[in-house]
């Protein structure tokens, strides 16, 4: 993957979607939707702690994209499904990450927010830290919210990471 | 280039949407939602590149919304009137050109999206070779009293030529 950063880029996108703390998120939009759209945040979050790739691409929709600084273009859903699993295998991963606004419309949403993601070497070593932000959209597909698209703008990876 | 000058020239090129009404802007085949609220969003599109093409601050800024946010990489968000200032310096400096590719517009009830690519020129009035910066970029409408506007925006640019 020709990426600046020598961890997949990918492994950060989407560090995003977090429960957020209650009163804290600027929301707007039906409850019951905004409701459903934390639990498949959740469900991508519980994923990428657990390094259940499986788990987190479901919240992915097929067209998925991802984009961000330093890749020549878009990333495909099997580009980032493979990516996760690089990650997964070489490290530990933990999320912190906050919502900032969540808003729907009809079958459409979308959120903004940052997030802190740690990694640390399986093998040992020191853990790489690296904060960012997101925008994504969201649409809704026979009843279910999917990510379509993801804008991360993460912050440069220590030199020492990967 | 200054920091800021180059925060203010990546300020210019938010809303760096498609325009049918504008001969370099091209709406790619990727839409959907209501044919109507489309061809509204497109002219809304096209109000902001005829600003941005014009100099013209108050037809380019009547897009954005009041809560309008700018974001990109290693920058921290910019709120509407840092965004319209960064414009002003650029329009004093520069004539500016832009060109937008408009891969995908999709609206739901009253709330729409669309991402793309775009070219922008900035030749210094002072003389010098134009500085061409291309991008891609991802933002999200809003409708607010039956006008659409641009409520959030996120731009990745190229790297400088």
């Amino acid at each position: 993957m020709a990426l600046r950063n020598p961890i997949p880029a990918a492994a950060f996108l989407l560090a995003t979607l977090v429960p957020p703390a209650a009163g804290a998120i600027d929301a707007s939009g039906p409850g019951p939707d905004i409701q459903a759209l934390q639990q498949r945040i959740d469900q991508w979050l519980d994923g990428y702690r657990h390094g259940d790739v499986d788990r987190m691409m479901d919240v992915f929709s097929p067209d998925f994209t991802d984009e961000q600084q330093g890749t020549p273009g878009e990333l495909d859903k099997a580009r980032v499904t493979q990516s996760f699993k690089a990650v997964f295998a070489k490290y530990r991963t933990d999320i912190d990450a906050v919502t900032d606004e969540l808003r729907v419309s009809g079958d459409m949403a979308f959120d903004r927010g940052h997030y802190t993601v740690t990694l640390t070497p399986k093998a040992g070593g020191k853990p790489v830290v690296q904060q960012g932000r997101f925008l994504e959209v969201w649409k809704r597909v026979h009843g279910a919210w999917y990510v379509q698209h993801i804008v991360d703008m993460h912050d440069p990876a220590p030199a020492d990471a990967g | 280039m200054t920091r800021l000058l180059q925060t203010l020239l990546l300020a210019a090129y938010l809303g760096a949407t498609a325009a049918p009404a504008w001969p370099g802007a091209v709406i790619g085949p990727v839409t959907s939602g209501d044919p109507k609220d489309l061809a509204a969003l497109q002219q809304r599109i096209g109000q902001w590149i005829e600003g941005y093409n014009g100099a013209d601050l108050a037809k380019l800024g009547e897009v954005l919304s009041a809560d309008f946010s700018y974001e990109q990489q290693g920058l921290p968000a910019q709120p509407k009137d840092a965004v319209m200032k960064g414009y002003a310096d650029l329009f004093a400096k520069y004539d500016t050109r832009i060109e937008v590719d408009t891969r995908e517009l999709r609206v739901s009830g009253d709330m729409a999206f669309d991402r793309g690519r775009y070219s922008a020129t900035s030749t210094p009035k002072a003389g010098g070779a134009p500085r061409v910066q291309r991008g891609r970029f991802l933002e999200v409408w809003k409708r607010v009293g039956g006008v659409w506007q641009t409520q959030r925006f996120v731009n990745i640019d190229d790297p400088a030529q």
